[in-house]
């Protein structure tokens, strides 16, 4: 009974101890989001001494941005390290990230692709696609590209824009699954309804060319042009190349398109 | 050696500038007046308290896209290395350097703190571009003086440069990069851009 009395009481001091810890996470990150990067460092401070791998990788992104205090990627990196080791996976995705990039630290692949895994097997989507890069570029792992798409098609499949483009140009190029247009075209769409400029030009280039899907001027253009509007890099080159091929009328067509995508 | 190595990086930027064909120097006035109204935007869009921190910042990001010239300035960045690069090389660098000065810029800028923008004066730079500049007041320190430099493209005036303290972003880049690629190669450079804004946001 005793023991029992003596369990609830210190129930309720671990309770008492661990609420304003949570309260100063969250006023923390009201902190931050109000651009107030002085205030969210002081809240984020001192849960990081009581273990908080939240607070030591909100702190890491502080540094590696230089929000509130001067930018020092070294010290970003130590927190990320503190954070990961404790199994935080967002925190083994930016070290990874920073190890690859050479940002605070030199660059060293093989330890990057173990916090990939870790981080993977954690279900981060972006960690799978990363890992997948890393395949396919053979950094820190043997190149092997049915490695990469497998990795790149589980980020797609979670609904990550960038791995899903990635995995249409693995499929229209044929790179490490057996080539297939549709799927290409099926991938490119998925990004590209998502807004991701790079999927737009693709599936504009795929509607241009007919491969894949029946070939549609005005959805060339349209797509091109959504791209182009998002000031991607030789859309525009794309969008002139594909305008000179079609009528007044079909330009007009594919611009109102791409105007009523853009509203939505 | 390192200001003699900007020098020539500059110079090559001119006579780079010079073989676009179709670009020309902006109206009197355009360019101050393009420059003025992006900078409003982005006040606007930065000031958005009802939305999360990231999300302001991809709007930011948004708007810069559609005002620099990212791949006139991604291919002088990139140097004589660029003829270097296969096809596809080039357009993955292109796309990685995009997202990477949009993500810089919308981090550094993200925490907006009540800068305001003033266009001081506009003056034509060579014979292709106008160099606008503007002074940023800030509440956390002195002023700041940037200068923009603005060439009319096809799409519409487009910033090619930004100078901060008589420094070009383009060439302080332009020695970055060159000092990756002589270590990595183009494809080391690219992983490099990639993994930079490749980060996770803040946990909430």
């Amino acid at each position: 009974m005793a023991s029992r009395r003596w369990a609830t009481i210190g129930a309720a001091a671990l309770m008492m101890l661990a609420a304003p810890a949570h309260a100063d996470f969250a006023s923390g990150v009201a902190a931050y989001e109000r651009g107030d990067f002085a205030a969210a460092f002081q809240a984020w401070k001192p849960l990081i001494d009581s273990g908080d791998a939240r607070a030591a990788y909100n702190m890491g992104l502080l540094y590696d941005q230089g929000k509130g205090v001067d930018r020092d990627p070294a010290m970003a990196v130590v927190l990320w390290r503190e954070a990961a080791e404790k199994g935080y996976a967002p925190a083994q995705h930016n070290l990874a990230q920073s190890l690859i990039g050479g940002d605070g630290v030199t660059g060293r692949y093989e330890e990057a692709v173990s916090w990939l895994k870790k981080a993977a097997d954690q279900g981060l989507a972006r960690s799978r696609y990363t890992l997948g890069k890393m395949y396919a570029d053979g950094l820190g792992v043997k190149k092997d590209l049915s490695e990469s798409a497998r990795w790149i098609a589980a980020a797609a499949e979670a609904g990550l824009d960038r791995a899903q483009y990635n995995l249409g140009k693995m499929y229209r190029d044929g790179m490490g699954v057996a080539k297939n247009l549709a799927d290409a075209v099926k991938w490119f769409r998925a990004a590209a309804v998502q807004g991701y400029a790079p999927a737009e030009a693709a599936l504009g280039a795929r509607y241009a060319a007919g491969q894949g899907v029946v070939k549609d001027n005005v959805e060339a253009l349209a797509w091109t042009l959504a791209a182009e509007t998002q000031g991607l890099p030789r859309a525009s080159a794309q969008a002139h190349t594909i305008a000179a091929k079609m009528s007044p009328d079909e330009i007009a067509r594919a611009r109102d398109l791409a105007a009523q995508r853009a509203r939505r | 050696m390192r200001t003699m190595r900007r020098v020539v990086a500059f110079l090559l930027f001119l006579v780079a500038g010079a073989s676009q064909a179709q670009a020309q120097a902006p109206q009197p006035g355009v360019a101050a007046q393009f420059i003025h109204q992006l900078g409003e935007d982005a006040i606007a869009t930065l000031r958005a308290a009802n939305m999360p921190l990231e999300e302001r910042e991809a709007k930011f990001r948004a708007l810069l896209a559609r005002g620099f010239d990212m791949e006139f300035i991604g291919r002088f960045v990139l140097g004589n290395y660029w003829r270097t690069a296969t096809p596809d090389q080039q357009s993955e660098y292109l796309q990685a350097f995009n997202d990477y000065v949009l993500q810089v810029y919308s981090s550094r800028f993200g925490g907006y703190a009540g800068e305001t923008l003033t266009i001081v004066g506009e003056r034509p730079a060579g014979e292709r571009d106008m160099m606008v500049n503007t002074r940023i007041e800030r509440p956390s320190g002195p002023p700041l003086d940037a200068q923009w430099r603005v060439r009319a493209m096809a799409a519409g005036p487009r910033i090619i440069d930004v100078m901060v303290a008589g420094v070009s972003m383009v060439a302080t880049q332009r020695d970055e990069f060159a000092a990756v690629v002589q270590r990595q190669k183009v494809p080391g450079l690219i992983e490099v851009l990639r993994a930079r804004t490749n980060k996770l946001p803040a946990a909430r």
